[in-house]
């Protein structure tokens, strides 16, 4: 019986240790939370947090399993043709942030959200894919496959909404995702 | 007329104050203190230090002029606490009396858990069986706290969105960054001492709890940057031999940690009135108990 129970406790490990990859979306809800604490502890300043609003995410070629596995930019609002100001984010295989770029660029005072920043309303949208990803085929691509993220503002029901964009690199659809100001969930929509 | 308002008032009290018993108590219980009593000395510690800064938190709300100063003033003083800890368990309610005072029932919930938390661990330290016997004795324990179902907190996953999704959410973290990631690491050597203690010979988990003790002074030793958590440590992650084994209290116990964020957070929040704040506290506190509440499709089990 011993034997048995620590066969299983070893089978156990052995599988937790190979299920530490993280997925796309995760990767990028990560990155939020890095962008977030780098502000908070005043390592970059408040408009990487107050500013945010477009996100992209690729998948990097592992030279070996300590190199970075997850490339993510966290752009600001930019209304003009130029590069947005950015951070450049480089996170391991569980997600960790390895180290961080910060890249000058076209930086303007993006839309008034109300009491919660971009950078959280982004994450809780990202929520709504990490939840419902494995169990809905049509999400499971942005979990597994999510290139990028925009957060855009909805007006037309006269209500104020957040609506985030979400694309990946498997096939051209879209995932728009809504939530109220407050980054709570509405509903979603996938088109072409 | 007078006796009438002092019975009732006494039973007032009792039903504020009088925390949960656990009867009757394990044979095994505070056998961690017998074997890792420095382990079960900073979990003393981190009890005395959360009562602390709930009480001063609630007794300087909305007083709080300079938030930096405060923290380092409040770091200053539970990091003496850890460096040295009680020898016994803390009574919250001569630490605290405001907060308990206030926060009636997240506080019976936290102290239930936290009897939970204990004598799994007590088992994990002291079972000369560490095959089924062991294994059915931490079931019957958790049994025994699921009994308790009105202040028992779910063991059903629920997401981030329980912790971070109010309109006062993560308020403490970016007021008091430092002390929020003590707090994280006080969650983190918690259920990082379920894998040390989980391993087989005594000699693995002599091992692995000095080790576990060892990592928590250096996660501490330079805050905030020598902590480096960007979200609050998760069990499957940190422990991911108990999360497996036990996924149901490792799901209890991430519940309990994210409660103990989201009471942080109510303390903070000073444009939410004391009134209010003791109504959302209950309203939080029920949420903790209802296993529909904020649960995650996608647990880690």
């Amino acid at each position: 019986m011993k034997k048995t129970f620590l066969i299983t406790l070893m089978t156990l490990f052995l599988n937790v240790a190979m299920a530490e990859d993280i997925n796309m979306a995760r990767a990028a809800e990560l990155a939020c939370h890095r962008i977030e604490r780098l502000v908070t502890l005043r390592k970059i300043d408040e408009s990487y947090l107050n500013n945010f609003s477009h996100l992209k995410i690729e998948l990097l070629t592992q030279e070996n399993p300590e190199s970075p596995r997850f490339k993510v930019t966290g752009e600001q609002y930019n209304s003009t043709a130029e590069s947005a100001k950015s951070i450049i984010l480089n996170l391991n295989n569980e997600g960790k942030t390895l180290g961080h770029i910060l890249s000058d660029g076209a930086s303007e005072v993006g839309p008034v959200w109300g009491t919660k920043d971009p950078v959280t309303l982004m994450e809780n949208s990202l929520h709504f894919v990490i939840e419902n990803g494995p169990s809905n085929n049509e999400v499971s691509h942005f979990l597994v496959d999510l290139s990028s993220v925009s957060l855009l503002q909805d007006q037309t029901t006269g209500q104020k909404l957040v609506k985030a964009k979400m694309t990946n690199s498997f096939d051209n659809k879209i995932l728009l995702v809504w939530l109220n100001i407050e980054g709570e969930f509405i509903r979603y929509e996938i088109t072409q | 007329m007078k006796n009438i308002i002092f019975v009732i008032s006494f039973f007032y009290h009792l039903q504020i104050y009088a925390g949960p018993s656990w009867y009757p108590i394990p044979n095994e219980a505070y056998q961690l203190n017998n074997l890792y009593p420095e382990a079960q000395r900073l979990l003393f510690a981190f009890d005395y230090g959360h009562g602390l800064v709930y009480e001063r938190l609630l007794n300087q709300r909305g007083k709080i002029t300079d938030p930096e100063k405060f923290e380092k003033e409040l770091l200053k003083s539970v990091i003496a606490i850890l460096k040295n800890p009680p020898q016994v368990k803390m009574d919250e309610d001569d630490i605290a009396p405001n907060y308990v005072y206030a926060f009636p029932l997240t506080v019976n919930l936290f102290d239930w858990s936290h009897l939970l938390h204990q004598y799994v661990l007590d088992v994990l330290a002291s079972s000369l069986d560490r095959g089924q016997k062991m294994s059915d004795r931490i079931q019957e324990i958790f049994r025994q706290y699921q009994a308790n179902e009105i202040i028992a907190i779910t063991d059903v996953c629920k997401t981030m969105l329980f912790m971070d999704g109010h309109y006062f959410s993560k308020k403490f973290r970016r007021t008091y960054p430092s002390f929020n990631l003590l707090i994280w690491s006080y969650h983190w050597f918690q259920i990082r001492l379920y894998d040390a203690l989980i391993l087989p010979t005594k000699v693995e988990r002599d091992l692995a709890v000095k080790k576990t003790i060892k990592d928590f002074w250096e996660l501490i030793s330079d805050l905030p940057d020598s902590a480096d958590f960007d979200m609050m440590p998760e069990t499957f992650k940190v422990a991911p031999l108990f999360s497996n084994t036990y996924p149901a209290i490792a799901a209890s116990f991430d519940n309990n940690h994210m409660l103990h964020d989201i009471v942080s957070d109510l303390l903070t929040s000073d444009n939410i009135s004391y009134n209010k704040m003791k109504i959302e506290a209950i309203r939080i506190g029920r949420m903790a108990l209802d296993p529909e509440a904020f649960k995650s499709n996608n647990c880690v089990r």
